[in-house]
């Protein structure tokens, strides 16, 4: 926790696991980026997917980098510690997943509005003229296959550590599975003589992907101000906080519980009490918060 | 479900491919040609060189036996013939443009009959069709790669 160096022991584990992972995405998002750029041609589709996938690698990085500063001990300009630094992750993989989806609306209205009719040529080999469409078509759906599963894995892992950053990460990785199968339809619509056909099923999605990104937006920002600890995909006070406020409540009945969220952790304030002799949070008994590293401290403030 | 979702979507598409051309074009341009027998042809700066008008026929001809059609001609400078072009008005055109002219992003510029250098850059002469005929511009992509032995 904050004042000590490293994570909890009862999520070292996930954490390890976590981290793994997200490397294994930055691994799998690259493979993407360098398919879908030697397939992308003059599509703008693909240009669009291509450039999404690119943001796709933010989350990861932005995870890492948290995660390496978070395991840092507190020093003598950070006297909390790194905690926050998981929140500066969210904030700034929130802001590139509403990018995504913003970036999305606005190529399907533009290329909607423009009636652009998108030329995809063909290669010769060994003789014969290929399509280019095909092989967008295969980069496409090589796109859509890791972020399912890497997604997929991050839900539990992000349930398990409380962690917000790599959620987000879940939900660009949707994103991305999602506008890939987008550009998949929208090369098998042009191929079919449709030109509206990508841009139409971009934008279906692309409002998805805003709700999802201004949802995650509202929660960092949230939490970047000193609010109170929210639930993993909502704005919502989390289950977890209300134990943690109804034990206080209990134990102090005349005072007021404050609580605010620091990455994966909660703290809590009462205000207008002392603290009992011999006071500790690993013994106060707190129904409903089973994973007791969760509460970071209590303070008081007579 | 999804794995339902991938077969469903992998069928449509095997089914797409297989009822007919595929790809298929925007405006329906070949179907036209070969429907009509005529493919409308824009020359720009027509006669030109001694070289580029035997190119250019060589090239008619090669399309003409691939389609069954003959070419009604228009000769004209760029701007108009192009114009003309984007609005469906011409099949085809054919004619010296610059790799870095305004017009590549709005036609679709195939790959060049004969390349030649004016003042350090290079000129092509191409055929030029409409953007987004996707299986007419294939089809005149394999005619100059005929031509030209696919340089």
């Amino acid at each position: 926790m904050s004042e000590k160096k490293g994570h909890p022991a009862e999520i070292r584990s996930d954490m390890a696991a976590a981290l793994r992972l997200e490397w294994w995405n930055i691994g799998w998002t690259i493979s993407i980026i360098i398919v879908m750029g030697l397939a992308m041609g003059g599509s703008q589709a693909m240009k669009t997917a291509w450039v999404e996938d690119s943001l796709g690698l933010i989350p990861p990085i932005a995870f890492l980098v948290a995660a390496h500063f978070e395991a840092r001990p507190s020093n003598r300009r950070f006297h909390y510690g790194f905690d926050r630094v998981n929140g500066l992750g969210f904030m700034i993989a929130a802001v590139a997943l509403a990018a995504v989806g913003l970036f999305l609306l606005k190529d399907a209205v533009t290329v909607l509005l423009s009636a652009e009719h998108v030329t995809v040529g063909t290669v010769r080999i060994w003789g014969r003229d290929i399509w280019l469409g095909w092989f967008m078509l295969a980069a496409q759906a090589y796109a859509t296959i890791p972020p399912l599963i890497i997604g997929h894995k991050e839900l539990p892992l992000a349930t398990r550590l409380r962690d917000k950053l790599i959620h987000t990460d879940a939900l660009m990785n949707k994103a991305n599975w999602q506008t890939g199968i987008a550009g998949f339809l929208g090369v098998a619509g042009l191929g079919a003589g449709f030109w509206w056909a990508d841009s139409v099923a971009a934008l279906l999605i692309s409002g998805s992907i805003i709700w999802d990104g201004w949802k995650a937006l509202r929660v960092a920002v949230s939490e970047l101000v000193d609010g109170v600890p929210c639930e993993l995909d909502g704005s919502g006070l989390s289950g977890e906080a209300k134990a943690v406020a109804s034990a206080l409540r209990k134990q102090f009945p005349k005072s007021r519980v404050l609580m605010r969220e620091t990455g994966r952790y909660i703290r809590a304030e009462v205000v207008g009490a002392t603290p009992p002799k011999g006071f500790d949070i690993k013994t106060l008994d707190i129904p409903g918060l089973d994973d007791r590293w969760r509460l970071d401290s209590v303070a008081f403030r007579p | 479900m999804r794995a339902c979702r991938s077969v469903l979507l992998i069928s449509l598409l095997a089914a797409l491919a297989g009822c007919g051309a595929y790809p298929r074009d925007v405006e329906g341009t070949l179907d036209r040609v070969e429907a009509q027998h005529v493919v409308r042809v824009g020359l720009i700066g027509y006669p030109g060189s001694e070289r580029d008008r035997a190119l250019t026929a060589a090239f008619l001809a090669r399309l003409g036996r691939v389609t069954g059609a003959s070419p009604h001609i228009v000769a004209g400078s760029a701007e108009p013939l192009l114009l003309q072009l984007q609005a469906n008005g011409l099949d085809l055109v054919i004619g010296e443009i610059a790799p870095d002219s305004p017009w590549i992003t709005d036609v679709a510029v195939i790959e060049p009959l004969s390349v030649r250098s004016q003042g350090g850059r290079s000129i092509g002469l191409s055929p030029i069709a409409m953007n987004g005929e996707n299986q007419w511009i294939g089809l005149l992509e394999g005619l100059v790669r005929d031509q030209t032995g696919g340089r």
